[in-house]
């Protein structure tokens, strides 16, 4: 007993769940191949049909194209990143997979970041469609910096993964939020488009507005993450929103534990 | 840390307060002690409060008061040791991925106990050739017949090799023979790994027939503690049916009835059926059918199923409510 004991680590935990997801994945890569299709179509009807738009009203719409790009971007990567863990934990209640993840020995935290990291494939590899669907639309080089939008894009994701906590949390506990899942797409675009105001630091508190001012800055001007004044509050924002993502996913967690309600009753 | 007991629950009371101002008592002090090695049924009508205990145990509800130790560690404040140490198949839930092989299944299950898979492994194919499902180990879980699906569950909580393993009506809605071959499977894993096993279940026969202890439940209140056979006993011991040669008149009926309040009449089959409380009782009887002149034709121990036995717990009859 005691010699087998210190074989087992939560490392393992770790690894068995991204094996998992990465399995899923495979098994499953000709939906996502399709859905990666659908994206790259409408990719292509909003930018086409916005410069066409322009082309035939003789207006040049080079700035919104190019803010356009970078809204999908951080949109792409926003939504995919909060609906894979929303869906996928109201999913595994309602199946009855979720309380079999709880009993993980070291507990479902570390379930929960192997399933988070696992899952941060997919929203990378889509986000590089608007930027390529960028390029060929707008017909002029977007500063690539991967030095930039990588972190860039890791931070937010990490936003994103606040929201998914919080709403999953909440959809354990009240089983129609799910329907609000959908709802969250149209406000992050919402979120997204603030970052056009100028100015007012508030708004940079919320989700997303700096991240996405942080990608203008570099796709289209070519500033570097560091080199930019805003850097530390966007690094200070998503630890923030990180931080208060996970305490509401544990206060709706420790609720629906007292409810019973980790199951499917 | 002691390890007599591989289970301990003391005090256990949970009150779920689903809202408005509503309270449902499900647990309402329960206490139990489980040996390594015991196989253990949980035995209670629906609603008793067995799937609520389980859960408890395995730190998936939070009680409202009590105590829980696994293994001699507490559940809540050493909860890593604890969960090292308990597996378990829930109720009426997949348990298991759909989506995944039977074997990937294994594997992840293995993974969230914290086994590498090198290690889990062999056991794991163990499990697949004990359970007959080593040729189908590559099929989606979700492609397989209700039954196997099923074992794969049963299969998932065994490769954790946990002392302590709780199954929640794990055969619930199978047919006949995988429910009896689920059965057997589940007795000679736990007797050759030395696991303490719990299987609840609202079928009577299932309890008797794997089960040396049973615990009964009622309203969230242990009932009774004790073996299968104790249990039998205690109840046929009490039932004795005289079939006789010639019927009682009317006033040897009354005479019956007024001394020995255990007696009832079945005139059809010419026969009375006798609860005696001692052996002295039986004595009487039998003195007293020899004064009246009533020959005896037969008598019988009437051997009840352990269904009967918990009816009777369960309405709150003899001497256990
Ligand atoms: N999550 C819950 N919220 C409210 N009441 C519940 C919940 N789970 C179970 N109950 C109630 O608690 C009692 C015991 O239920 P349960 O533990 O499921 O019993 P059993 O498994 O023996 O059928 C029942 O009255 C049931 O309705
Ligand atoms: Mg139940």
């Amino acid at each position: 007993m005691l010699e087998e004991e210190k074989d087992r680590s939560p490392w393992h935990v770790l690894r068995g769940v991204i094996w998992k997801v990465l399995v899923e994945y495979r098994r499953y890569a000709f939906n996502l191949a399709s859905s990666a299709i659908t994206f790259t179509l409408l990719f292509g009807v909003i930018l086409g049909g916005m410069r066409g738009l322009a082309a035939a009203e003789g207006i040049t719409l080079g700035p919104s194209l190019e803010g356009m790009v970078v809204g999908l971007l951080i949109w792409t990567l926003a939504v995919l990143s909060y609906q894979s863990w929303a869906y996928g934990l109201v999913f595994e209640a309602q199946t009855g997979t979720l309380e079999q993840l709880y009993l993980s020995p070291w507990g479902f935290r570390w379930v929960a970041l192997g399933r988070l990291l696992g899952d941060l494939t997919f929203p990378l590899i889509f986000a590089c469609l608007p930027i390529t669907f960028g390029v060929l639309f707008t017909g002029r080089a977007f500063r690539v910096d991967l030095f930039t939008l990588v972190p860039l894009a890791m931070l937010t994701i990490l936003q994103a993964w606040s929201l998914g906590l919080a709403l999953g949390g909440l959809a354990l506990l009240y089983k129609r939020i799910e329907a609000s899942f959908q709802i969250m797409q149209f406000l992050i675009a919402g979120l997204i488009g603030l970052a056009a105001v100028p100015g007012n630091w508030l708004l940079g508190a919320l989700p997303f507005v700096l991240s996405t001012r942080a990608a203008h800055q570099s796709l289209v001007h070519g500033v570097p993450l560091w080199r930019q004044p805003s850097a530390p509050a966007l690094l200070g924002v998503t630890a923030l929103w990180l931080l208060a993502g996970s305490w509401a996913y544990r206060h709706c967690e420790r609720t629906a534990m007292r409810r019973g309600l980790l199951g499917h009753y | 840390m002691p390890l007599s007991h591989v289970l301990e629950i003391t005090e256990l009371r949970k009150i779920y307060r689903p809202g408005t101002g509503r309270q449902v008592v499900a647990v309402d002090g329960f206490d139990l002690s489980l040996e390594a090695g015991m196989v253990i049924g949980l035995l209670g009508p629906n609603g008793a409060g067995k799937t609520t205990i389980i859960k408890c145990c395995l730190g998936l509800v939070i009680p409202s008061s009590g105590t829980i130790r696994v293994a001699g560690y507490d559940l809540w404040r050493q909860p890593v040791q604890a969960r090292l140490r308990v597996a378990a198949v829930l109720e009426g839930s997949r348990n298991v991925y759909w989506r995944h092989s039977v074997i990937e299944n294994l594997r992840f299950f293995a993974n969230l106990h914290g086994y590498s898979w090198a290690a889990a492994r062999p056991r794991a194919e163990e499990l697949l050739e004990r359970l007959d499902l080593a040729d189908r180990r590559t099929a989606l879980v979700g492609e397989l017949s209700r039954g196997m699906q099923q074992k794969v569950a049963v299969a998932c909580a065994l490769v954790r090799r946990c002392p302590l393993v709780l199954l929640d009506e794990p055969t619930l809605g199978l047919d006949v023979e995988t429910a009896r071959e689920l059965e057997r499977l589940i007795i000679e894993l736990a007797r050759e790994q030395g696991t303490t096993v719990v299987v609840s279940s609202h079928q009577m026969d299932l309890v008797e027939r794997i089960c040396r202890r049973v615990a009964i439940l009622r309203k969230g209140r242990l009932v009774v503690n004790d073996s299968v056979t104790n249990l039998l006993d205690i109840f046929a011991a009490r039932a004795y049916r005289f079939t006789l040669e010639n019927p009682p008149g009317i006033e040897q009926r009354q005479e019956l009835l007024s001394r020995f309040p255990g007696v009832c009449f079945d005139d059809a089959a010419g026969a009375f059926r006798l609860e005696v409380m001692d052996a002295g009782e039986f004595y009487d009887l039998m003195e007293f059918m020899r004064q009246a002149g009533l020959r005896v034709a037969q008598i019988d121990r009437e051997v009840p199923d352990l269904g009967e036995v918990f009816l009777q717990v369960i309405r709150g009859e003899g001497s256990f409510a």
